[in-house]
């Protein structure tokens, strides 16, 4: 696969007066696993709600964001799809997780209630929900956190979208489960072809699973790259400091032995 | 001083939960020295923040006891336990939802003073915090996470702890925020000799900040010991797992 999946061209997002992103030029090549480094207020959230066509109507919008291979509009859904942080928040609590899972796969596809109903049992199946015909007919608040993310990823997927975007999508999650929904996005995005985009405030997760990485500041794009490059020689001092501000398993610690 | 300040012993606590009953406590003991971290890790759902809320007397168990600062903590009601509950204080992650939203950080600051009977004042601790005396008049959803964050540690240390339980209280915070909020809480027990009980998931977090680790899975504590120790060397699968799930910064190859 070569070419560009998206070209992302001055693109400003502004509310009431005040940037949430500043002049972004971005090409996001297909295929390709993009991470967005920002922290809070950063415009990373902007940017995702842009690509995916869900900005407030109110929000006023500057440049553009062309995707060469496709010849309409993108269709948010079909097009792209999105994952966020709360998945308990993505759901309708009273609406069984399969229909919703199926939902985007039923407009977009145009399927027929059975159809639908296989292909939500094959897609819960994909994302390693275990008894998936169960699962069907089980609501929200019957899942753990990081089973209802692997259903948001399921319904995210249904209408097999060019391109797949995380917001934060496993920040709100224990670092055990947390690095099995990465693993997930991983076997997704390189056995159905898809482009990803994971948004994260983590550089090291991010690390871990991209191949070029972007860092946000105060809606400004100050450093895009191949990861390996952005993490060993950054050219912006603010990527510098996120490097520095990393804390893992080598971090200096704080206090001493026991006392 | 040998005698802990704290001790815990044989805490358990059973919940109902969809017909089933799940233990989120299982003879749960511990100590925690004057001026000590004790850093508490598990997987979600381990039982870390029930025993947290134990400790507050905010749950409690059906079984064990708690022994602090000469008190049978668990055995307190009433006034004795109004007068002595300010001696152990929490920090929550998510401090948003930790305060009245309408209140000014001042007076978030002003009503512990004020129901314990402190004579100091809030600038005084802003200050112990890093924050300057201005911030006072600002609404609690005016400022960042991480002034937030210093708001709810002021507001813990108000009612002058002897202990303080964060509950996975850098966890939503910024990377390049987080270790500022670490060191406060670092330099915090340096000059006041406060104990802490530090919950989280974050392995990393916890083993920069803690003396000693303790590792919770199903409601018991599987293993415990010095961090560097614990760490270099897990036992439990429980922690071997959490070992292995800390994103580690890949560079090249």
């Amino acid at each position: 696969m070569s070419g560009n999946l998206l070209e992302i061209r001055g693109l400003s997002v502004s509310h009431a007066g005040a940037f949430a992103l500043r002049a972004v030029d971005l090409d996001i090549h297909a295929g390709a696993k993009l991470a967005v480094i920002g922290e809070s207020g950063s415009g990373k959230t902007t940017l995702a709600l842009s690509l995916a066509g869900l900005l407030p109507p109110e929000a006023l919008v500057e440049g553009r964001v062309d995707w060469p291979g496709l010849d309409r509009a993108p269709l948010t859904g079909r097009d792209t799809g999105l994952v966020f942080q709360d998945p308990a928040a993505s759901f309708n609590p009273v609406i069984p997780v399969g229909e919703q899972v199926a939902e985007g796969a039923r407009r977009h596809l145009g399927l027929g209630r059975k159809a639908a109903h296989e292909l939500a049992r094959n897609l819960l199946e994909r994302v390693h929900i275990p008894d998936p015909e169960a699962a069907l007919t089980a609501y929200v608040h019957q899942f753990s956190g990081g089973q209802l993310q692997r259903i948001a990823i399921a319904a995210a997927i249904a209408a097999r979208p060019r391109l797949l975007m995380a917001d934060e999508a496993t920040s709100a999650l224990d670092t055990v489960v947390q690095a099995s929904i990465v693993a997930l996005l991983e076997e997704l995005v390189r056995e159905e072809g898809m482009t990803l985009v994971f948004i994260t405030h983590d550089l090291a997760l991010a690390s871990n699973l991209a191949d070029t990485i972007a860092v946000l500041k105060d809606g400004i794009l100050v450093e895009t790259g191949p990861t390996d490059q952005v993490l060993v020689s950054p050219a912006h001092p603010y990527t510098r400091r996120l490097l520095d501000a990393q804390i893992d398993l080598s971090a200096p610690r704080l206090v001493g032995e026991a006392c | 001083m040998d005698v802990p300040l704290l001790a815990a012993k044989g805490l358990s606590k059973t919940f109902a939960s969809r017909g089933r009953r799940v233990a989120a406590l299982q003879d749960v003991a511990f100590t925690l020295k004057r001026g000590e971290t004790l850093g508490l890790v598990g997987p979600s759902g381990s039982g870390k923040s029930t025993l947290a809320r134990v400790l507050m007397r905010l749950i409690e168990p059906q079984a064990g006891s708690i022994h602090f600062n000469g008190d049978d903590w668990l055995k307190l009601e009433g006034r004795a336990l109004r007068e002595r509950r300010g001696a152990i204080q929490m920090v929550f992650q998510d401090p948003l939802s930790a305060f009245n939203p309408r209140a000014t950080i001042g007076s978030a600051l002003a009503a512990p003073l004020r129901v314990h009977g402190f004579a100091d004042g809030v600038a005084e601790l802003l200050a112990r915090v890093g924050l300057t005396a201005s911030l006072a008049e600002r609404g609690i959803h005016e400022v960042s996470g991480g002034q937030r964050q210093r708001v709810a540690i002021a507001r813990a240390l108000a009612t002058r702890p002897s202990v303080i339980v964060f509950d996975e209280a850098v966890s939503a915070l910024d990377a390049s925020v987080r270790g500022q909020i670490l060191q406060l809480i670092a330099d915090l027990q340096q000059s006041e000799g406060l104990a802490y009980l530090f919950v989280s998931h974050d392995l990393a977090a916890v083993r920069v900040i803690a003396h000693r680790i303790a590792v919770m899975d199903q409601g018991r504590i599987v293993e415990c010991g010095p961090t560097q120790d614990v760490v270099s060397n897990p036992q439990s699968s429980t922690l071997k797992a959490l070992v292995a799930a800390v994103p580690r910064l890949r560079k090249g190859g």
